[in-house]
């Protein structure tokens, strides 16, 4: 049997490598390092260094022991663009892509059309959701506006507000991933 | 053979009634049935809290018989409310054509998920296991040809009406722009607040309903109490009572969700094809699994009732109560029968086993 694996993507910030966490049975392994060491404009242009300390710039890795012995592997990618040439290794032969936007980021639903034309390929083969974080922080755009974005652009995707920090959130993800795989 | 019977949670009237009447029956039962005060066949008022927390608390060794106005527990056994000679009498010379051990060895299956209203009192007062067994929607749908299937929703299904449900109550509240409190016995009561467009209860997870609350979101219009606040007067009650606010969607989800029993709504077209128009968000809508497949599907394909339930391999009853819980909450777009649309994609099943695998896992 090949890997099993799960991607989790989106933008800097949005909690990949925390809702990764919430799922692995084991403690996540990552190239996170302080943001605060690079000193690229783009960079400091694009995270937010007091709420997050550290970013991803290789990936996440995190596993899941299915009940037939199996294991499931979920992998995070770095959220700068400048990596995405890791995107496409760590895609293939997924079963499915969980999508996390930041909606305190300085353009939410410009990183959600970003990352859905990223893996469109993907999407269009086998299936995607959505999890908006931080909405407690930055209630807009509401969902009410990436049901719009998606809805013009003919995409039809779970999408949910959710909290990276709590399983129940992740789990919610995978269930309507799982879902999208197997009746969308 | 002698039977004893006793009650549990009937009121007094009720409980003097049902001695009196099985005094009087007495000659035209086929054997002798006595009252006691402890016996294994009981009789429970499903519309008590009392009645109900015995009924989901599933004691063993005994036989329980529903009795309330409406077989909302699926009761294997039911009498219906009021009280009346000839379905007791009924009920108790079924009971008697049971093997002594069935009766009372055996607990009839219980079960907390309210069932849809009786087709009409006469089958309402008659002992469900005495019935013929009903062949579900589903497997009656399952059994006709696609083309005798365009009317059967409409020749078969009583349609819901939800002016006589807590929905009703709820949308003419909305439409007049009422604050308002809505309880019923045993129930947190309901606020809400149409301006805001948020509701208030004292209940902190609605995906777990317990069978008290989702009683009121089950119950007649004509059962609820209903109170007019002030918007200032109604923040006030929530503030006090530490009320935990829900967006006016959730009750409306949950009201149809617990009403509708299967049928659809009065003047929808069965035979239309519908999609949904985004995805639920699940957050603030209880569900249960089965709905996030059910959305799954709806969301890709534009499909009838009939080939939604035929392909998520779902009760009709179930994917009806999900589209009405939709369209109440506006998610749903409808098009003409002959605008099908479905996404042809298979899943192997090696992968559908890994998928099922993972959920199972995360789920536990």
């Amino acid at each position: 049997m090949s890997e099993i694996k799960l991607v989790f993507t989106g933008s800097a910030g949005a909690g990949k490598t925390t809702a990764i966490s919430t799922i692995s049975e084991i403690p996540v392994i990552n190239t996170d390092v302080r943001s605060n060491d690079f000193t690229t404009h783009l960079i400091r242009q694009s995270i937010e260094t007091s709420r997050k300390e550290t970013i991803t710039v290789a990936m996440d890795y995190g596993e899941l022991t299915l009940d037939d012995g199996q294991k499931l592997r979920i992998y995070g990618t770095p959220g700068q663009q400048r990596f995405d040439y890791m995107w496409k290794i760590l895609i293939k032969g997924a079963l499915g892509l969980i999508i996390l936007v930041d909606n305190a980021g300085s353009d939410p639903v410009g990183d959600l059309a970003r990352y859905l034309d990223n893996f469109r390929e993907f999407i269009k083969e086998t299936s995607a959701v959505v999890g908006i974080t931080r909405m407690d922080l930055s209630p807009e755009p509401n969902l009410e506006i990436y049901h719009e974005y998606m809805q013009s652009h003919g995409i039809r995707l779970p999408i949910y507000s959710v909290d990276a920090r709590s399983r129940d959130s992740v789990v919610m993800l995978i269930h309507a991933l799982v879902a999208m795989l197997e009746y969308g | 053979m002698d039977y004893q019977i006793t009650t549990r949670a009937l009121d007094k009237t009720d409980n003097v009634f049902f001695k009196s009447m099985l005094q009087l029956i007495q000659n035209q039962l086929t054997q002798k049935w006595s009252y006691e005060e402890s016996a294994h066949i009981i009789l429970v008022d499903l519309e008590q809290p009392e009645g109900i927390e015995f009924w989901i608390s599933k004691p063993r060794d005994v036989f329980l018989i529903a009795y309330a106005r409406q077989n909302f527990y699926r009761a294997e056994w039911f009498l219906q409310k009021p009280l009346r000679i000839q379905p007791l009498l009924q009920l108790l010379n079924s009971l008697a054509m049971l093997q002594p051990a069935q009766l009372l060895i055996n607990s009839p299956p219980i079960t907390d998920q309210p069932a849809p209203p009786p087709e009409s009192s006469s089958v309402a007062s008659v002992p469900a296991a005495a019935l013929p067994p009903i062949p579900s929607l589903f497997s009656k749908a399952m059994s006709e040809s696609e083309g005798k299937n365009k009317n059967w929703l409409d020749n078969k299904l009583e349609y819901f009406e939800p002016s006589i449900y807590l929905l009703g109550l709820l949308q003419e509240s909305l439409v007049a722009a009422r604050p308002r409190r809505f309880s019923c016995l045993g129930s947190a009561p309901l606020y809400i607040l149409p301006h805001e467009n948020r509701c208030f209860s004292a209940v902190t997870k609605m995906q777990q309903l317990d069978p008290l609350q989702k009683n009121l979101y089950s119950s007649y219009a004509k059962n609820i109490k209903v109170i007019d606040f002030t918007p200032e007067e109604l923040l006030a009650e929530v503030q006090k009572n530490a009320l935990r606010a829900y967006p006016m969607n959730t009750a409306l989800w949950l009201a149809t969700l617990h009403c509708s029993h299967g049928r659809l709504m009065l003047g929808q077209p069965p035979d239309s094809v519908i999609r949904l128009k985004y995805w639920p968000n699940f957050v603030v809508l209880p569900h249960d699994t089965v709905h996030v497949g059910l959305a799954a599907f709806m969301l890709k394909n534009t499909a009838s009732l009939i080939t939604i339930a035929q392909k998520t391999h779902t009760t009709l009853e179930t994917v009806v109560d999900f589209f009405n819980a939709c369209k109440m909450i506006g998610l749903t777009i409808e098009e003409p029968a002959n605008e099908s649309r479905l996404v042809d994609k298979k899943i192997a099943e090696p992968k559908r086993r890994t998928l099922k695998d993972i959920l199972n896992r995360l789920l536990r």
